[in-house]
This record gives C-alpha cells, sequence and structure tokens, in this order.
C-alpha cells in the first residue's frame, strides 16, 4: 500500500505525455483563410466585391488618376500642369523607368482575385445560392468579365504581357523546393485578347440584361456590359463585324438609353453615377462612404466648385487649343462638360459633384462622382466606328449624328473620306476626361496632332507604355517593349 | 477529433487562463508559510551514534563557512557554522565525507573511524571539475563532450545595466554582444558562432538581422520568435530577470548540446539557472550600489556667430560665379537673397551659442538593491530576494526602474521524491523619452543628426516636450513578467529518476502613450494604449537512467516528451481629438476619430528527445542525442522535424603513454561533435492562405478607409503571404571539434576549438512573378555558412598561494560567414546598398565605387566619346567639377547609380562586409590579499562599417530647400578638406549648399575600418576578513568600485564603433553608451 501513491503518482505523470498530433493542428482565429472561408455564397460576393475595388485601385491609383494618366495624359485632350515628372508623359517622353506607372502590379492583383473566384466560387455547391444555378453563375460571370477588362486594359497599355488564368494556392506552384522562382514570360497581344474574347462568350452566356434603378446597375456587369466591352475589344483586333455585332446588342437590348442634354441636372446625375446610360462604373459614391477625397476631383477642379481650393500645380487642365478648334460654339457639351471655357485653362467638370461632410463650413470635401468607364455613348460611336470600318457608312453617319444631334451640334454631312475622323473627333469631343483618347489614337491609327509619335516610334509599337526596369531585374523572361528597351533614358 | 487532446490542452490552457491566478496566489501563500516555517527550526534532531567534528578551512587558514559536508552516498550531512566548524552524527565508522564548496575544488576525505578531521580546501584553478548545465541534465565538465561555455554568478553580479549579458561581452568565445543603444533596458545583439539572420529588409529595428538564441530560464524555453511581433514597448525580455537571482548561465555553441531542443536550437542555446538556497542556517545578503552615468560627447556642430560666418562662406564661395567656369546652379542664386535668419545679424540665435544637443543629455543616477534570505535543511531549501534597480537615461525623460521577486522553494518529500519551485516576477517601468522606442533613433524628440541649428522655431510646447518634460505628454512603457516552474524527481529505482517539469510565464507589456493638442500638427490631443500578453507553457516529463558496471563502465540514457504551449494577445486602442488635454486616455472621443483592435494567435509543439551516453573507463565517451519536433507553425507537408547529433570525447591525459611523456599536460581532452538543429520564426500562421476584409482603399481616396465596393465588404488575398505547405524550419547542420587543456600545474587552461555549421532551408521572403497577383512570400529557400575556429585560454601567472595573482582570460574568434543558397537560382538580392551573394558574406556593401578622389578642375572629368560631352550622370546632366570621382564600372562613359537599370554601375564592394571577422576578450584579473582588481575588455577586428554619422551631417548640410538650409544645424567643416574652387585637391566634395551626390549614402566614400578595442570594465573590490567580521555579526563584506564603458580605442571617425547593426551603418545619432561610475556593497549575515 506505502507505494500505491506514488505509483498513482507515476501514472499522472505519464498521462501528460501525449502522443496525439491535432496538437499541431491549431487554426486562427484572427484571420480568414482559404481553408474555412469558401462555405457560402457570401464569401463568392465578398471576393467579388473585392475584385472590383481592386480594379477601382488599380484605376484610380497615385492620386487617383492613373485612368486618365493611361488613357489620356498622352494624347490630345489633356495635360498637366507644370509638373516635371507628367510633362514628360504629355509629350511622350516619359520620366525614368522606375515610374508607378510602369508597374503592372495592382492590374495582376485583379486578375487574381478573379483567378481565385473562378476556382473557389466554382467549387461551391449550387444549393449554397439563393438564386441556385443562377446565382452561381452570376458570380463566375462576372468574374470572367473582370478578367476580360483588366488583360485588355493591360494590352491597352502595354500589348503583349504575360497571360495567367490560374489561381496560386500554393508557395510550391511558384517555387521549387529548390528555390528556382518560376518566372513567366510576355503573351503576345493576340493570345491574351483571344482569352479576353472566351472570358466574355462565358460571360455572356452566365448573365443576364440588367435592369435601370437596381442596386447593381452600371456599377457591376451585366449582360449587356460584356458585350460592350466585346465590341471594344473585337475593334481594337481589327474585327470590324463582330464588334459591330456585339455594340448593336448593347444598344437594342441593353437596356440603356441617352440622357437628355438638355438637361443639366440630367447631366450631372450621368456623372454622379448609375444614369441610364450607365454600362460601367467604378462605384465611388459618398453615401457608401466610398467617395473620392483626394482624387480626380481634387485633380481636375477648383474654386468654385471646391470652396476656397485653388488652381494648383496638380490640377489638369484641358488642352484648349485643341479642343477649341473641335467644338462648334453651340454645342451644349460646353456648357456641360467645362468651367472657365472661355478662360486660358479651361477645366472639366465631370467630377465635380462635390458633397461637404461639413456643408455649412464646406470642410472636407468629397468628389460624389463614380468614375465611368462605358457609357452607351461610347458604344454607339464605337459601332458607328465599326460600320465605318464596314463601308457602311450611312448607318455610322446616322450613329454619329444621334450623338452630335444630343449635343445640338450640326448633322456630320460630310465626304464619307472624313467621317473616320468625324467619329474619331466626336469621341474625343463625347468622352474627353473619362479616359479613352489615347486608347482610340492606337486603335484608329490616328495621330496626325501626336508630334512625338514618329513612324519609327508607331513601327517599334513605341506607343505602349514602357515596363518598369525593376520589374525586368526581377524576372529574367521578361523583356522590355522593342521601342523603349533601344531608348537611352 | 480534439477529444484525444483534451486532458493536455484543457490542462495546459487552464495554467495559461483563470485558473492560474488562483494557484500563483494560493502557492505564494503556502511559499510564505512554509518560509517562516524552515527559518524556525533550521535542523532536525537525529539518533546519535558516531559523532564526527572538524573544521574546514581555506588554503589561507581562514574558516569557510557554510561548505557542504555530507556522508558519500547519502543525503545525511551538515554546512559548516560561522567558524568553519561542523559536527555530523550517526556516521557509519568506514564512510567517505564529501566537502563541497562554490569556487573550490570538491574534496572526499575517508573517515577512517576518525572522530576529528579537519579539511582545508583549494580554490578553483580550474573549471574541468565544475558543473555544466546540458539539456534536462547536470553534468561533470569533464564528463562532457560539447562544447560549452559557462558564466558563473560572480562575474556578473553588481553589472551597472538592467540585463546580465552586458557584462558577458568579450569573455565568451565566439559569442559576440553588442550594445547597439545606451537606452537602459534596450536590446543588445547576442550571437553565437556568427549571423545566420538573412534577411531581405534590414528596417528600422536596432536589432533586425541578427540572430538570437534560445533562452531557457529554469527549464523554460523562450525565444525571441515566440515573443515576436507582440511587444508594445521594445523593453529587453532579458531585462526582466534581477541578475543578482542568476546561479550560472551555460551557453551551448555546438549542435551535440543543442540538439536536444531541435528546432529552435540553431543559433545556439542560453540556459539560465537561478540561486538555490544551501543547507545551512539562514542567510541573509544585502547588495547595494549606486553610481552615475555621464552625458556622451555632442556631436560638433558650428554654433552662433561661427555658424553665421560658415554659411555665408559657403554661400559667396559657392554662388560665385567666377569660380565656376561650367556647371554653376545660375538659375538660382542664393547670393542675392540671403534667407532672412542669416542676414539678421541682430537675431540672438545666431549670435550666440544655441547648440542645444546639451539639453537632452544629463549625468544620470544608478541605484540597485538586492535583499535577499536563503538558507535549508536536509529536507528543504528556500531563498527569497526581492531587487530593485533603477537606471536613469542619460538622455533627459529615459530610464529604468525594475521590482523584481524570486523565490526558490525545495523540498524533499521523501527519499524518492523531491520537489523545487521557483517563482519569478519582475516588474519594469521604462520611459523612452518621446518617441518610439523600437527605432534606433526613436528616443530623440529631434534627430541628432538632422536637427535645426536652434530651437527658434519650436513653440514653448514643443520645446518642453522635446526635453521630455512636457507635464501633459505620457510615455509609460510597463513590462510585468511571472514565471513559475516546478520540477519534480521520483526515484523509481537506483538510478532511474522520473522527472517532470512545468514551467508557465505570462508577459505582458504595455504602453500607455498620450502627446497634447498643441504638440501634433493636426492640432488634436493623441492618445493610445496597447497591451499585449504572451502566455507559455511547457510540460517536460522523462526519465533519466544512469548505470555503472565496476569501473569500466558507465551508461546513461534519458529520454523525455516535451509540450509546449505559446499564446500571444494584442489589445490596442486609440484616439485623437479630445475636448482637453487633461483627458488623457482614450475617452469621449469622435467615434470616427478611434482606432483600435485585438488580436490572438497561439502555436503548440510537441517533441521527443532522448540522449543515450557511454563512458569506458571515464576516458572514451560518446553521446547520441536525438529530438524530434512537431510544430503547428508548420506546413502539413513538414510538420514533424528530426534533429539528431552525436558526440565524442577522449581523455588522452589519462593515456599512460601520455603521461610518461607529456608530463606537463594535465588534462587534456579531445572532443567532437555532428548535429542538425532548427530554428523556428516567429509567425504563428505563416502557412495558412489568408484573406484580408474590408480593404478597399485607393489612391483617390485619401487616407480615408474604404471597406466596401457598392455597399459590400470586400474580401481579397493578402497579397504577402501564400499558403506553404512545404514552410518548415530553418535547418543547421554543424561540426565542431575542441580540445580542453590544462598545463603546467594547471596554471594554463586552453579551449582551442573549430566548428562549420551550414543553415540551409532559411526563410527568405522571396519576390515573386508580380503576374501571380502577390508580391512576395517567405520560403525556405536560402542558405547560409558560418564556420571558424575559436580559443580560449585562461592563465595563472603567479603561484597558488600567493598574496598577488594576476590571472589572465582571453579569448578569440574568428568567424567566416558566407551565403551559400538564394532563390530564383541564386540570383543576387540587392536592397538598401547591401548585397546577398552566393560566396560573398552576408549583406556585402554595394554601392558607387569611389576612387578617393575628387573632381579638381573640368580638365578632369571625362568626356563620353560618343556625345564629345562631358561624362553624364544619369537624370542629372553631366558630372560636375567638385563633386566625387566614381568609378565607371562598366566603362559605358556614364554614371549610373540606380541599379536596376542596364548599365548600372553599383558593384559589390570586394572585401568589406559588416560581419565581424575576430571578436574576443581580455580579462585581467588582479588580486592583493584581499584586493582585487579587474579590468575586462573586448574587440571587434577585421569590420567594414558605414559612417552613416558623417553622412547624417552632411546630408543636414546639403537638404534642399532654402529656408531649410539656413535653419539646418551645420557640421564644423574647418577640419574638413572639402572642395572650395577649380584646383582644390580635396578629400570631400563640394560642400555646394543645394544639394547634390556629395552626400548620397550609396558610395563607398562613407566606409570605415569598424575594428575597436574596449575597455569595458574596470572592477575594484575589497573583501574584509571574515573572522574580524564575526565581531559584527557579518559573515560576508566586500566592497568596490567599478567604472563601465571605460574607453573606446577605434579607427572610426564616427562616435562609436560598437553601436553598428547588422547592416554595418553606425547608430551616431542614437542613444550613446554611456560612461558609468558605481560604488556598491555586498553583505552576508
Amino acid at each position: 500500500m506505502k507505494y500505491l501513491k506514488y505509483k498513482l503518482f507515476v501514472l499522472i505523470l505519464g498521462l501528460m505525455i501525449t502522443s496525439c498530433s491535432n496538437w499541431l493542428e491549431m487554426n486562427p482565429i484572427n484571420q480568414t483563410t482559404s481553408e474555412g472561408f469558401w462555405i457560402n455564397e457570401n464569401a463568392a460576393e465578398q471576393t467579388l466585391a473585392g475584385a472590383y475595388a481592386l480594379l477601382r485601385k488599380a484605376l484610380l491609383n497615385n492620386g487617383g488618376e492613373t485612368f486618365l494618366t493611361y488613357g489620356e495624359l498622352n494624347g490630345t485632350t489633356f495635360k498637366h500642369k507644370d509638373q516635371t515628372d507628367t510633362e514628360k508623359f504629355v509629350d511622350g517622353s516619359f520620366w525614368n523607368p522606375n515610374m508607378g506607372e510602369f508597374q503592372w502590379a495592382n492590374f495582376y492583383k485583379i486578375t487574381a482575385q478573379c483567378n481565385l473566384i473562378l476556382l473557389k466560387a466554382a467549387e461551391l455547391d449550387v444549393s449554397l445560392f439563393k438564386n441556385g444555378e443562377k446565382g452561381k453563375q452570376k458570380i463566375l460571370g462576372e468574374a470572367y468579365f473582370l478578367r476580360a477588362f483588366t488583360y485588355f486594359y493591360m494590352v491597352k497599355v502595354w500589348g503583349d504581357v504575360p497571360l495567367v488564368i490560374t489561381s496560386l494556392q500554393n508557395v510550391s506552384e511558384v517555387i521549387t523546393k529548390d528555390g528556382a522562382v518560376l518566372n513567366v514570360p510576355r503573351d503576345p497581344e493576340a493570345k491574351v485578347l483571344e482569352q479576353c474574347i472566351s472570358d466574355l462568350k462565358l460571360a455572356e452566356s452566365y448573365l443576364v440584361y440588367g435592369t435601370e434603378g437596381s442596386d447593381e446597375w452600371a456599377v457591376r456587369a451585366n449582360k449587356g456590359t460584356v458585350e460592350a466591352l466585346m465590341a471594344h475589344i473585337y475593334l481594337w483586333m481589327h474585327k470590324s463585324a463582330e464588334a459591330e455585332l456585339a455594340a448593336d446588342a448593347v444598344i437594342t437590348k441593353g437596356g440603356y438609353s441617352l440622357v437628355d442634354y438638355s438637361d443639366s441636372l440630367a447631366v450631372e446625375g450621368m456623372f454622379t453615377g448609375r444614369s441610364s446610360e450607365g454600362i460601367l462604373e467604378l462605384n465611388s459614391r459618398f453615401d457608401q462612404s466610398e467617395s473620392i477625397v483626394d482624387g480626380i476631383t481634387n485633380r481636375t477642379v477648383y474654386h468654385p466648385w471646391i470652396y476656397n481650393k485653388k488652381e494648383e500645380g496638380g490640377t489638369w487642365v484641358v488642352q484648349k487649343e485643341y479642343m477649341s478648334s473641335l467644338y462648334e460654339e453651340n454645342d451644349l457639351r460646353l456648357k456641360r462638360f467645362f468651367g472657365f471655357w472661355n478662360q486660358e485653362r479651361p477645366i472639366i467638370l465631370k467630377y465635380a459633384q462635390v458633397i461637404y461632410e461639413n456643408p455649412a463650413l464646406h470642410l472636407n470635401p468629397h468628389g460624389n462622382n463614380n468614375i465611368i468607364l462605358l457609357r452607351l455613348s461610347d458604344i454607339i460611336l464605337l459601332r458607328a466606328e465599326a460600320l465605318q470600318n464596314l463601308g457602311r457608312a450611312v448607318e455610322a453617319t446616322t450613329l454619329l449624328n444621334t450623338i452630335r444631334n444630343r449635343a445640338m451640334a450640326t448633322p456630320f454631312a460630310g465626304a464619307d473620306s472624313d467621317l473616320k475622323l468625324a467619329i474619331f473627333q466626336e469621341r474625343e469631343m463625347e468622352l474627353i476626361g473619362e479616359g479613352h483618347n489615347y486608347f482610340d489614337r492606337i486603335r484608329s491609327d490616328e495621330w496626325s496632332d501626336i508630334s512625338w509619335m514618329t513612324s519609327t516610334r508607331k513601327g517599334l509599337k513605341g506607343y505602349y507604355w514602357p515596363i518598369a526596369a525593376s520589374y525586368i531585374t526581377n524576372n529574367p523572361k521578361l523583356t522590355q517593349q522593342s521601342y523603349w528597351a533601344t531608348k537611352v533614358w | 477529433m480534439e477529444n484525444r487532446c483534451n486532458f493536455l490542452v484543457i490542462f495546459l490552457k487552464s495554467i495559461c487562463f483563470s485558473g492560474f491566478s488562483h494557484r500563483v496566489r494560493r502557492k505564494g501563500i503556502l511559499l510564505l508559510f512554509i518560509v517562516a516555517q524552515v527559518i524556525g527550526t533550521s535542523t532536525y534532531a537525529m539518533a546519535q551514534q558516531v559523532t564526527v567534528k572538524g573544521t574546514v578551512k581555506d588554503q589561507k587558514g581562514e574558516p569557510l563557512i557554510g561548505v557542504t559536508v555530507q556522508i558519500k552516498g547519502t543525503t545525511q550531512g551538515a554546512p559548516t557554522d560561522l567558524d568553519g566548524n561542523f559536527a555530523l552524527t550517526n556516521v557509519p565508522a568506514n564512510a567517505s565525507l564529501v566537502f563541497t564548496y562554490i569556487g573550490m575544488q570538491t574534496q572526499t576525505v575517508n573517515i577512517n573511524a576518525r572522530t576529528q578531521i579537519n579539511v582545508r580546501m583549494v580554490g578553483l584553478t580550474t573549471n574541468i571539475d565544475d558543473v555544466v548545465v546540458v539539456g534536462y541534465q547536470v553534468i561533470k565538465r569533464s564528463n562532457s563532450t560539447a562544447s560549452i561555455s559557462s558564466i558563473q554568478a560572480k562575474d556578473i553580479e553588481n553589472t551597472p545595466a538592467p540585463s546580465f549579458e552586458h557584462l558577458l561581452q568579450g569573455k565568451l568565445a565566439g559569442v559576440n554582444i553588442q550594445a547597439l543603444s545606451g537606452a537602459p533596458g534596450s536590446k543588445n545583439t547576442f550571437m553565437i558562432r556568427g549571423n545566420t539572420a538573412l534577411t531581405t529588409n534590414i528596417g528600422d529595428q536596432a536589432t533586425a538581422g541578427l540572430s538570437n538564441p534560445l533562452y531557457v530560464l529554469d527549464g523554460i524555453p523562450t525565444t525571441l520568435e515566440d515573443l515576436a511581433g507582440y511587444d508594445a514597448t521594445s523593453t529587453n525580455f532579458l531585462a526582466t530577470m534581477n541578475i543578482d537571482d542568476i546561479e550560472s548561465i551555460d551557453i551551448l555553441k555546438d549542435a551535440s548540446a543543442a540538439a536536444i531542443y531541435g528546432s529552435r536550437g540553431a543559433n545556439g542555446v542560453v540556459i539560465i539557472k537561478t540561486k538555490k538556497g544551501r543547507i545551512g542556517e539562514p542567510v541573509f545578503t544585502f547588495n547595494a550600489f549606486t553610481g552615475v552615468s555621464n552625458a556622451p560627447d555632442l556631436i560638433p556642430v558650428e554654433t552662433g556667430i561661427a555658424e553665421r560666418h560658415a554659411k555665408y562662406d559657403l554661400i559667396n564661395n559657392y554662388w560665385d560665379r567666377s569660380n565656376f567656369p561650367t556647371g554653376a546652379d545660375n538659375t538660382r542664386s542664393w547670393k542675392n537673397n540671403i534667407p532672412l535668419i542669416l542676414s539678421d545679424s541682430l537675431n540672438p540665435a545666431f549670435n550666440n551659442n544655441v547648440n542645444y544637443q546639451a539639453m537632452f543629455y544629463r549625468p544620470a543616477k544608478i541605484m540597485n538593491y538586492d535583499f535577499g534570505v536563503s538558507g535549508g535543511t536536509e529536507k528543504t531549501n528556500y531563498r527569497v530576494n526581492f531587487g530593485y534597480y533603477d537606471e536613469d537615461g542619460i538622455v533627459t525623460n529615459t530610464g529604468f526602474k525594475r521590482y523584481s521577486l524570486s523565490v526558490n522553494l525545495g523540498v524533499k518529500l521523501s527519499d524518492r521524491l523531491e520537489n523545487q519551485t521557483i517563482i519569478r516576477i519582475g516588474y519594469v517601468d521604462r520611459k523612452t523619452g518621446l518617441g518610439n522606442s523600437s527605432s534606433k533613433w526613436g528616443t530623440f524628440p529631434i534627430d541628432p543628426l538632422n536637427m535645426n541649428s536652434s530651437l527658434l522655431y519650436l513653440s514653448d510646447a514643443e520645446r518642453a516636450a522635446f526635453l521630455g518634460q512636457y507635464s501633459n505628454l505620457r510615455n509609460i512603457n510597463i513590462n510585468l513578467n511571472t514565471s513559475v516552474s516546478n520540477d519534480l524527481r521520483f526515484r523509481i529505482a537506483k538510478g532511474l529518476y522520473l522527472n517532470n517539469t512545468i514551467g508557465v510565464g505570462i508577459n505582458t507589456t504595455k504602453k500607455d502613450f498620450f502627446t497634447p493638442a498643441s504638440l501634433n500638427s493636426d492640432g488634436e490631443t493623441f492618445a493610445e494604449y496597447t497591451w499585449t500578453g504572451n502566455k507559455s507553457a511547457t510540460i517536460d516529463t522523462y526519465l533519466s537512467y544512469t548505470k555503472e558496471i565496476g569501473k569500466m563502465h558507465a551508461f546513461n540514457a534519458l529520454f523525455g516528451n516535451s509540450v509546449n504551449y505559446n499564446q500571444n494577445e494584442y489589445l490596442q486602442t486609440g484616439g485623437r481629438g479630445a475636448a482637453s488635454d487633461q483627458v488623457k486616455t482614450v475617452t469621449g472621443l469622435d467615434r470616427n476619430k478611434m482606432w483600435g483592435g485585438s488580436d490572438f494567435s497561439e502555436n503548440g509543439m510537441l517533441s521527443y528527445w532522448g540522449r543515450l551516453g557511454y563512458r569506458l573507463k571515464e576516458r572514451y565517451m560518446i553521446d547520441l542525442n536525438f529530438r524530434t519536433d512537431g510544430s503547428s507553425r508548420f506546413g502539413k507537408n513538414s510538420r514533424w522535424g528530426y534533429f539528431p547529433a552525436i558526440s565524442g570525447g577522449w581523455i588522452f591525459s589519462e593515456e599512460s603513454f601520455v603521461k610518461e611523456h607529456l608530463p606537463w599536460l594535465n588534462y587534456g581532452k579531445l572532443r567532437g561533435s555532428w548535429g542538425i538543429n532548427g530554428k523556428q520564426f516567429s509567425g504563428d500562421y505563416e502557412r495558412f492562405n489568408s484573406y484580408t476584409t474590408g480593404d478597399a482603399s485607393y489612391g483617390g481616396a485619401g487616407n480615408r478607409p474604404v471597406t466596401t465596393y457598392n455597399g459590400v465588404k470586400v474580401v481579397i488575398p493578402n497579397f504577402s503571404k501564400i499558403s506553404n505547405d512545404d514552410l518548415s524550419w530553418e535547418k543547421s547542420t554543424q561540426w565542431s571539434v575542441g580540445m580542453d587543456l590544462e598545463l603546467l600545474n594547471r596554471r594554463l587552461t586552453m579551449t582551442p576549438e573549430v566548428y562549420n555549421r551550414e543553415t540551409t532551408n532559411l526563410l527568405f521572403n522571396v519576390n515573386f512573378p508580380i503576374e501571380t497577383g502577390y508580391s512576395n512570400s517567405q520560403a525556405n529557400v536560402a542558405g547560409v555558412r558560418n564556420y571558424g575556429y575559436e580559443l580560449s585560454l585562461t592563465g595563472y601567472l603567479f603561484k597558488p598561494g600567493q598574496d598577488f595573482q594576476w590571472q589572465i582570460d582571453f579569448n578569440v574568434a574568428r568567424n567566416y560567414n558566407q551565403v551559400t543558397k538564394l532563390p530564383n537560382g541564386n540570383r543576387d538580392w540587392q536592397s538598401n546598398n547591401r548585397s546577398l551573394t552566393v560566396g560573398l558574406p552576408m549583406n556585402q556593401y554595394f554601392m558607387m565605387q569611389n576612387t578617393g578622389k575628387v573632381y579638381s578642375t573640368n580638365a578632369d572629368i571625362p568626356v563620353n566619346p560618343y556625345t564629345g560631352k562631358l561624362m553624364d550622370i544619369l537624370y542629372n546632366g553631366t558630372i560636375k567639377v567638385g563633386t566625387y570621382e566614381w568609378v565607371d564600372t562598366n566603362g559605358d562613359h556614364q554614371i549610373i547609380k540606380d541599379i536596376n537599370l542596364p548599365g548600372s554601375d553599383a558593384r559589390i564592394v570586394e572585401g568589406k562586409d559588416p560581419n565581424p571577422k575576430f571578436i574576443g576578450g581580455l580579462t585581467n584579473t588582479f588580486t592583493y590579499k584581499r584586493w582585487s582588481l579587474r579590468v575586462l575588455s573586448s574587440f571587434v577586428a577585421g569590420r567594414t562599417i558605414f559612417n552613416a554619422t558623417l553622412l547624417g551631417r552632411l546630408q543636414n548640410l546639403g537638404q534642399g530647400g532654402y529656408d531649410n538650409w539656413a535653419n539646418h544645424s551645420m557640421p564644423v567643416l574647418s577640419g574638413m578638406n572639402y572642395w572650395r574652387k577649380p584646383g582644390d585637391v580635396a578629400e570631400f566634395a563640394t560642400m555646394y549648399p543645394g544639394g547634390n551626390y556629395n552626400s548620397m549614402a550609396e558610395q563607398t566614400r562613407w566606409l570605415e575600418d569598424g575594428s575597436y578595442l574596449k575597455i569595458n570594465n574596470l572592477t575594484l573590490s575589497y573583501n574584509f576578513d571574515a573572522i574580524k567580521l564575526k565581531t559584527i555579526s557579518l559573515k560576508y563584506l566586500r566592497l568596490y568600485a567599478m567604472l563601465d564603458n571605460v574607453a573606446m580605442f577605434q579607427k572610426f571617425t564616427g562616435p562609436d564603433a560598437e553601436r553598428v547593426g547588422a547592416d554595418g551603418a553606425d547608430y551616431g545619432g542614437g542613444y550613446a553608451n554611456p560612461k558609468k561610475v558605481t560604488f556598491g556593497i555586498n553583505v552576508k549575515f
């Protein structure tokens, strides 16, 4: 008996020796991880919202104007006042090879997010979705759309870009055990665009047309959005017939209608967002706490639109000399789109819907403007361009004049040979400040007003943006754009 | 799934959570009770049979108090009394007595039926008979096959610093300890046998990029990785421990010793044991010291009218355009537009000496008191010690206070069962000045390298706050560390023991910070409160067995299991815009001006380990160690790691042929080891693919957080971390061969040693292909090798027994550091002008190469033969006269410094890296009778460092902007040969006030030899005669005076070659290491 207590004691000590390996399964409670996240429709909705947010981040980067830097700063519509760095964009010489604008990381975050959704949401059971199969297809369709939109945008900026359509889930997929990094080279533009088209075809079959006034109108993709993008991509690929069909579908079935330019409030409403004309907008509304604080609004307008703000070095102004040569004097758009038109430095008012946190004291201004990426008049003019390419000048002129009539401008009645330029210029006038001009130039090979675009440069596709030097250092498979590779910085 | 573990989980968690406080309280009361009892009844009555009496004296014939006298093979024994007398009853006539006393050689005396035995004990001239602590065991040093450096309490006591490692500097071969900051309680480096911390970003943290060992405090293993990331105060973890509580420190340097700590032992193991009570009547100890630290030398600046003249001189010189045939800045001629501050000759700020640096500094006091009682009987031992340490920093409003309590209680429950409980509590209150305590510059309100020349531009409030005396400022940093360890030993059979150790540590840190509205640029109050808690529990259960067969064979076996659980919590809340400066907490604020959050993470480890040892004739020895660790931190494909080690030893001095031929060799052991260790990383959930919720921010939204898109909360991946199923420990394979030698009647001992440590699978932040969306992620893909040799020598220049003694301890270590593997096909990694390159040491300098010359005239500037123009400096036009000459390394006739560009001229600076090649130390101890003088010095040689101080000062001068330049403080240029006009052959480039490449960081101009010799410490002490002390009822009395940080000999032209981080940049603008003078007393009664 004497030793019994010792035996018991040894037994208890023995119990402390454990052999259970579950002890090592400790899961975090301070973060969401891939292992516990994908359990319901909400996960799909939130990651999809993440993809849109990443798109917003990529296009409203830096001071919130990347979409204009890429899309318009190298064109003829805009200029950035007194800023050495960006003047170098305007004059086409660029600055140094490590500018943030030369980096595409933000865009690949969007595609990575889409790839993730297309992998993980696809694995979710249909029964988890409120609307069953339809609900799931809606998520996937939008993800396909966003991936295509992003790749197409990158193609417009850089031409050939690496195409990655699988979702990275583990380090070992990129870094081998002995530390080799599996880098990828740039893929030809055509291959990337083919992928975009095949994504969009899936998206088109998964999505339905939208309803004006719904929560998601214009700020989320629907079938009309998909077809609008298709029209853009086809035309970029010089497939005018396909482009025309897609644009026609948007116009006739998408449920969109043109805003009345004679009503100034309606125009302001269009730029606030979700108008009958909006096809794709980046949501940035004040009432949803997503508004612009120091972005494009601050960049483009000042007092009286932003109380007591002065014009300063960072303010973007319209290239008046060029733009005033396009507009007729009684064009409604002069009144609706511009401030100080009669002065030396006009500004655009497309982002001037300012709301103050403290309205009484005019404190803390916010720009309550959605950023319009696609809208009906863009698609109408795009269809006109496609028709013109196809030799259907009459139909093209009708469409062109739809837009001109709305602006109270004289209908186009020129020769067929002038039609192409007229459509191009109409897009400049209609879409100024919406980030289209430079891409329109590349698409339609229209460089007559750009002195720095020499034929040599054009031949080397020198209209594409350089790739950040640090990317090339990091990834030996990446090659610099041929024009920029030979250029001494 | 969970139920199999429930017992353990509940047990461990119950220790960590609520149950703990009750336990502590109950145990505390119990302890006090037992201590009181023990003091009251110090001896047990025993049945009398035969009595042995005697006296124990030392070599000088003075009685030794408290020598343990024990009957061999039993636990029966008694201590000697105040006169050195002992009496043992009930002693078998044929027994032997064992006399043990710290610092003396143990003696065994056969009784041979005598009743009176007098013993004279001899001081240790050797450490061979010492014991060393290896993992889970204490063994005789002569029996050890591993490479272990040891430090005893007497070597570190009375350190005028908050943590013990301060005095280890230069004392241990191969251990690099550097004080990177003089701020009391800040972290020091503690690197054993070279650096393995390969990092892509050395960053602002002074201790970043330096590897750290595993600390085992009374059996509780802790790494800085365990504690990392959850630390509000940045206080040195080791500083929470009272140095007076430390009995011994053993540093396991090689793989065989550290293998038993498996996945955490790769960078060495530091085992710290605290003091226990010894058998004997209660001994009260009182230690006290007090002293002052002196303010450092100030950074030289021009002041008053001299500054004004110097600035005028520069303006006149550089804007007198006749001096510049070409290349002068003619667009902004300042000469005709002198800043008002300079032209206003009546301005007192520019006429009088307004060098206000001294206002930051002060002479500061240091105080330390330790008071304790210890003692014991055959059945119990106890020690209770209270400590108070208070050091004011030399920078105003900095300082360190520690209150510590340790209770150590052993009870022998029966002849089979023993229990030892140790409780330690350390409370640290640290003042860190104005700034962020973790930054290397953070203590100062104004960066001393980049300051205004006067305080003219500051508001009264700012000025007051800069001095840290602003009554409304609040910056409180508290660390409260509590640890309890309980060690239970049960004898199952002869030689076979079952052991159980439970260690629980609770470490909390707190920062309570407030700045009033007037100090903040937005004009609002700022308050932030951060709390972190780390709880850990370790249970070790193990069997140990020793068996001797005759005199020939001795076996030793150990097998155990270890369960470890760590938990970290974090809580922060902050806000701005209180209605009044009076409100210093986060209270009553606008909801959108508040922030906060909490965090929780945990990790668990499960391990099995063992050791098998065999000794043949106490001469040939072999040990096998192994450990296997499973950790929750690692990827599912590499959850378990295996860490074997083998070591052997041969005491060749026991061989007859050695005895015959080498009579001067008293002892010689050859030993060697090979093994594998690991090191964990700090993140608990690195292996997971984590998503970020609510990050919908975008450039145009300003600083306002946006969390939704179209009202839907967004979820995106964490793009700098991806799941990794193979994520694993860093692995070190190390061999080591060494000798322990004692020569010339043991008056010279030496330990030469060579080692090679290959660290592979190092965690490295790999740049991801951008096309994946991810920017980077951690992976085990890099490698580093450290190899080298070490030598320790101890010599006694005079024969033992003489009045004058001179002991010399010297050690030196040479470490070769080499990067062996990098990701992406071993591609170089360059950042911050440092390069990681396979085959070269870590953090090799990578920068523009200066020729050492300055372009004297325009004719000296090379011409680009393609263009016919002067050579280009990219983006900045052509090279100007008066600038440094750079080597056009690739011969393309232009100078390109951007390392990303093709044609970049930055290159690896061959043979120059920030890693110390030689480190070592020399300690001289002189004793004359009762006087003793110890001089401790340390040195570093073969290190190239980057003079960030000089650079910072010159950058300050070149600071762009016109008024800025006029306001900024001015380095003293008078001793500097700088270029003023064409034709000057100068050492420094033009001091052109507009700013140019002269103060560009990425050039070799700033590299200097970082070797130094430092006299760390000088201690003079006097030990009073114990017999005389008896008349005043004292047992021991020692008085001493100490000088700390005595002198520094360096080639480096900056302030301090020691305060240099892993990247080689000096911290001259940081917190200087103060010189200290202290006086102290040690009393026992």
